[in-house]
């Protein structure tokens, strides 16, 4: 009977794959989704073959012609010669999954009727019927890290694709201080601060001392396309990393290609794994909202990044301000906001509060040194290169002083360029460059495309981890492409 | 009858000797012209027959044939038509032979009058390496050939002209001239940097650009001004001395360019080349080569706005004379080596649309376009270039106030006094300027106090830099010293530096453009 039942499960999985509202026909004919996996496949074929009846064929973007060549490169060559309608139309008359949903090697299938799928996402009006998961290359590590990932608070941190640097810091920062706290950072492998949030996330991972056997992955990728195909392309090393530590989750079927219409389903996914979900940045037709939508539908908490009035990119975080979310400055204001409904999931989070309040460990001394950091530049720094760094310091400490004092003043008070700072401190351009190398490298200011030079907030210099500790997968993530 | 006369062939910058002879025989009337001509030089004989007779003289109806020796040499241009047709005057008894030591140069009307030809300097320099001693050239051409000293230049304005100062052995002689003086005297610049409004942060690297002699990128908005500033790096630039004016001149008096002072090139070049322009135009080619953009900015400016817009081929072709201060065109029947020793100064927006990181204009570029964008410029061209620098649109406030900056005399004075330092420093490795040092040279004559290189040490683990980098920002760091007056590298030198190309793998990393 289990049997039967995962079958279907997969089965209705393979067609959400190549068309979309699937699920939403089924849930809108029988009231829910456990309801309709107990029927008949011949009868749910039915009602879905009804659905379509009337509607023109191949609306949801399924023509071979203008597939993209992004995402489809590992998809067997079965998929590419075949449109996704015909792909729909041969599972549809087979009743059963196709052979080739056989998993990768190490890949692991939750499916809707396991004890392993989530129960606050089962909750939602229209879930997957299936989620197919990476993690690492051993199914029995994914399966472990899965149910640690279920044992952890969830934190989604999703906005635009094209972010500003203060954004992009943000994100980074707060994915970086909910890893150090415990929280899983889940996002979208998308461009901007879906990278952002992930990037941050396994940085802080690479620092984690308390990283024990029991400690949640740091990320979790939720993807618009199969959980094996990389998309956007030029993240391959990014999905790589997301992959060796944390876990790579798709509700669509091995190979399925990035399409349009997938993404907003991907949303939905991403708003019903988590407990709350911060909104970095976003226009007011992001799709980040999409994902904010569905939280509320869902009941979740939703944070919002304040940023600069008047760009298009805070339209969003502020309209949902507006509306009532919470203020996110910090990995704080996350956590302020987790406490604030641990009785929703008590099993996750009386555990994990236990672990942040009562262990005067890693986290907590963290948060102690956090304070001091504006003054002293040798916090961001490793030990390794504390002392290097000390040593040239101490003898330009009262050279530089002065000037340092000036020109961070000057970027406190807006990002500027250059000329800017010149301009307002009446410095020479050499000593100005001189400070801003110092804090460049320091990691208190930051130097954006257009020569703006701006004071990274939100403890964004966690974004550069101490040379020395870093782990050889990491190395490689945030290595990759130092072109100018 | 036979008639002959020296003459001087160009093959690249390099002029060759050529012995014009012509016979006459009495045989089936013909004008044959024998030893490697090329089309021009056939054209010659309609030329060289027209003038003839409307210059007044006989042309018989006889079987001409013109030899240029030697015959492995290609000749190419219209500069043999006087010297084919004063050997035809020889040969057929009009004209008395000259003196044997006698060359002559020069393009003919079909009335007889005589033409300048390019090249004046390289071809008076041919005839002296030819070992002959006068050279008959026409009067647009002498200016230049008198630069040459130990060869008599004899300027003509005709044929008649020509053939008398050959039957005389001499006549009236171009005036020498002193480059020296020339130089002293040319006229000053018609564009300052004090024009520049602003622009604190991009004149300090015009300023460091100049005093190393190091290649410079600006990135920035449209209509920021990076062109502008690009057009003033040479006026900062130190005077030409007279061995570079004389550089300059031959290979722009090859490729027939204006002089500004005579015939001297008395500035700095600047070239602007469209990005449009092919391999061959930047750094030369043709059957028989010609120097291409690079080699004409030799001791100048060479500007390559739009810098990413080149085709790739033609920049890849730039990473040679830019590493060797020369370039060698080789085709299928010459090679030519053209002088390139050039401070290339690129120019590019930050995106295709122009406007990332622009305050007031919204960015409309995919990532996906950006990153094709910036692989545009491969990463050994970027090698070469040690400088860059964000240049930000100029308040409209400030530009009202017409504040005036600096000017050039006051920039190029430190610019000197850093290069003499560079010069005494660097005597006897024979290289002129910081940017031309090789590893080697850098950890020889670089010196760094404990603290910069302490500051160094911890960048170059901190950013994890390539060994190539790390040698650029300590080649910029001693230029900024020389400009300072400093004996050692400080940590304020190795900072600012730092700031030109250093922190570009944390700035890459914090774009998230990946």
């Amino acid at each position: 009977m289990t049997d039967v039942r995962r079958e279907t499960c997969l089965w209705l999985a393979e067609l959400a794959s190549w068309r979309a509202g699937v699920i939403g026909a089924l849930v809108k004919r029988y009231g829910d989704l456990s309801t309709a996996i107990s029927r008949p496949r011949a009868e749910l074929a039915r009602t879905l073959q009804r659905k379509r009846k009337g509607r023109k064929d191949g609306d949801a973007g399924a023509d071979a012609g203008g597939r993209q060549a992004d995402g489809s490169r590992q998809a067997e060559g079965r998929r590419q010669t075949e449109s996704e309608g015909d792909l729909w139309r041969a599972a549809l008359g087979r009743l059963a999954p196709s052979r080739a949903l056989a998993s990768p090697p190490g890949a692991l299938t939750v499916v809707f009727t396991d004890a392993a799928y989530p129960a606050w996402l089962r909750a939602i009006a229209d879930p997957p019927p299936a989620l197919f998961v990476l993690g690492d290359d051993d199914e029995r590590v994914a399966a472990a890290r899965w149910r640690r990932f279920l044992a952890a608070p969830r934190v989604a941190a999703v906005g635009c694709r094209r972010p500003t640097p203060y954004g992009l810091d943000m994100a980074a920062g707060i994915g970086a201080e909910l890893v150090e706290r415990g929280v899983v950072v889940v996002s979208g492998l998308a461009f901007g601060i879906d990278a952002g949030a992930h990037r941050g996330a396994l940085r802080a991972e690479t620092t984690r001392t308390e990283a024990g056997a029991e400690a949640p992955p740091p990320t979790v990728a939720v993807m618009g396309c199969g959980a094996d195909v990389w998309y956007p392309r030029s993240h391959h090393r990014l999905w790589t990393s997301v992959r060796r530590c944390g876990l790579v989750v798709s509700e669509f079927v091995w190979g399925t290609p990035a399409r349009a219409w997938r993404f907003p389903a991907r949303n939905r996914v991403i708003a019903g794994l988590c407990h709350a979900v911060v909104v970095v940045e976003g226009t007011a037709r992001s799709g980040a909202l999409i994902t904010c939508d569905r939280a509320l539908d869902g009941g979740r908490e939703v944070l919002a990044v304040p940023g600069e009035a008047g760009r298009a990119v805070t339209e969003g975080p502020h309209g949902l301000l507006r509306l009532g979310a919470a203020l996110c400055e910090s990995g704080t204001c996350v956590v302020d906001v987790l406490r604030g409904i641990r009785r929703e999931d008590p099993d996750v989070f009386d555990p994990w509060l236990r672990r942040l309040d009562g262990g005067a460990g890693g986290a907590g001394g963290r948060e102690g040194r956090g304070g001091d950091e504006s003054e002293s530049c040798a916090s961001a720094a490793g030990d390794g290169h504390r002392t290097v760094a000390a040593s040239a310091r101490s003898a330009v400490e009262g050279e530089c002083s002065r000037a340092h004092r000036l020109v961070l003043a000057a970027l406190d008070r807006r990002p500027s360029s250059v000329d800017e700072v010149v301009a307002e401190t009446g410095l020479t351009v050499a000593e100005v460059l001189s400070c801003l190398a110092t804090c460049e490298l320091d990691g208190r200011v930051a130097g954006a495309p257009g020569g703006v030079y701006r004071v990274v907030r939100g403890r964004g210099r966690r974004r550069n981890p101490p040379v020395g500790r870093r782990t050889p997968s990491h190395g490689d993530e945030s290595r990759h492409d130092v072109r100018p | 009858m036979l008639g002959q006369i020296g003459s001087v062939a160009l093959v690249g910058l390099d002029a060759h000797c050529v012995r014009v002879e012509t016979h006459v025989a009495a045989a089936m009337p013909a004008f044959v012209i024998v030893g490697l001509p090329d089309t021009a030089v056939q054209e010659s004989r309609e030329r060289v027959r027209t003038a003839i007779v409307n210059a007044g003289y006989e042309f018989p109806s006889r079987r001409v044939i013109v030899n240029l020796a030697p015959a492995d040499v290609r000749k190419s241009g219209p500069l043999l038509d006087l010297p084919i047709a004063l050997a035809f005057l020889v040969a057929t008894g009009q004209l008395s032979p000259g003196p044997e030591r006698m060359a002559a140069v020069g393009e003919l009307g079909l009335d007889g009058s005589v033409r300048p030809v390019s090249g004046g300097l390289a071809l008076a320099e041919g005839v002296r390496r030819g070992g002959l001693a006068g050279l008959i050239a026409p009067a647009g051409t002498a200016g230049q050939a008198a630069l040459v000293p130990d060869v008599d230049v004899f300027p003509v304005e005709s044929l008649r002209e020509a053939a008398a100062v050959l039957g005389a052995g001499g006549g009236r002689r171009a005036a020498t001239v002193d480059v020296r003086r020339l130089l002293a005297t040319a006229p000053p610049d018609d564009v300052d940097l004090e024009d520049v409004v602003g622009q604190h942060t991009a004149r300090r690297a015009l300023e460091v650009a100049a005093a190393g002699a190091h290649n410079l990128l600006m990135v920035g908005p449209p209509g920021s001004g990076k062109t502008m500033l690009a057009r003033r790096l040479p006026t900062v630039l130190p005077p030409l001395t007279v061995e570079e004016a004389l550089a300059v001149t031959r290979v722009h008096g090859v490729a027939g360019t204006p002089t500004t002072n005579g015939p001297l090139v008395c500035r700095r070049p600047f070239r602007a080349p469209h990005h449009s322009i092919s391999t061959a135009g930047l750094i030369g080619g043709g059957a028989t080569p010609r120097p291409g953009e690079v080699s004409l900015a030799h001791h100048g400016v060479l500007f390559l706005d739009e810098l990413a817009e080149f085709r790739a081929a033609a920049l890849e072709a730039l990473r040679q004379p830019l590493e060797d201060g020369k370039v060698t065109v080789t085709r299928a029947l010459t090679s030519c080596t053209f002088p390139a020793r050039v401070t290339l100064a690129g120019a590019m927006n930050p995106c295709p649309c122009g406007y990332l990181g622009d305050r007031e204009h919204e960015c409309s570029c995919t990532p996906q376009r950006l990153r094709h964008y910036r692989s545009r410029l491969s990463g050994p061209l970027l090698d070469r270039i040690d400088l860059r620098v964000e240049v930000g649109r100029v308040p409209a406030a400030e530009l009202r106030s017409r504040a005036p900056g600096e000017s050039s005399a006051g920039v190029r004075r430190r610019v000197a006094a850093a290069r003499r330092r560079q010069a005494d420093r660097l005597r006897g490795l024979g290289i002129a300027a910081n940017s031309a040092m090789s590893a080697r040279e850098v950890r020889r004559c670089c010196r760094l106090t404990p603290a910069a290189a302490a500051v160094l040490d911890a960048a170059y683990a901190r950013l994890r830099l390539s060994a190539r980098a790390c040698e650029r920002v300590v080649k910029v760091a001693q230029t900024i010293a020389d400009l300072d007056g400093a004996a050692a590298v400080d940590v304020s030198h190795v900072r600012e530096s730092l700031m030109y190309r250093g922190l570009e793998p944390l700035r890459a990393r914090d774009a998230g453009v990946t």
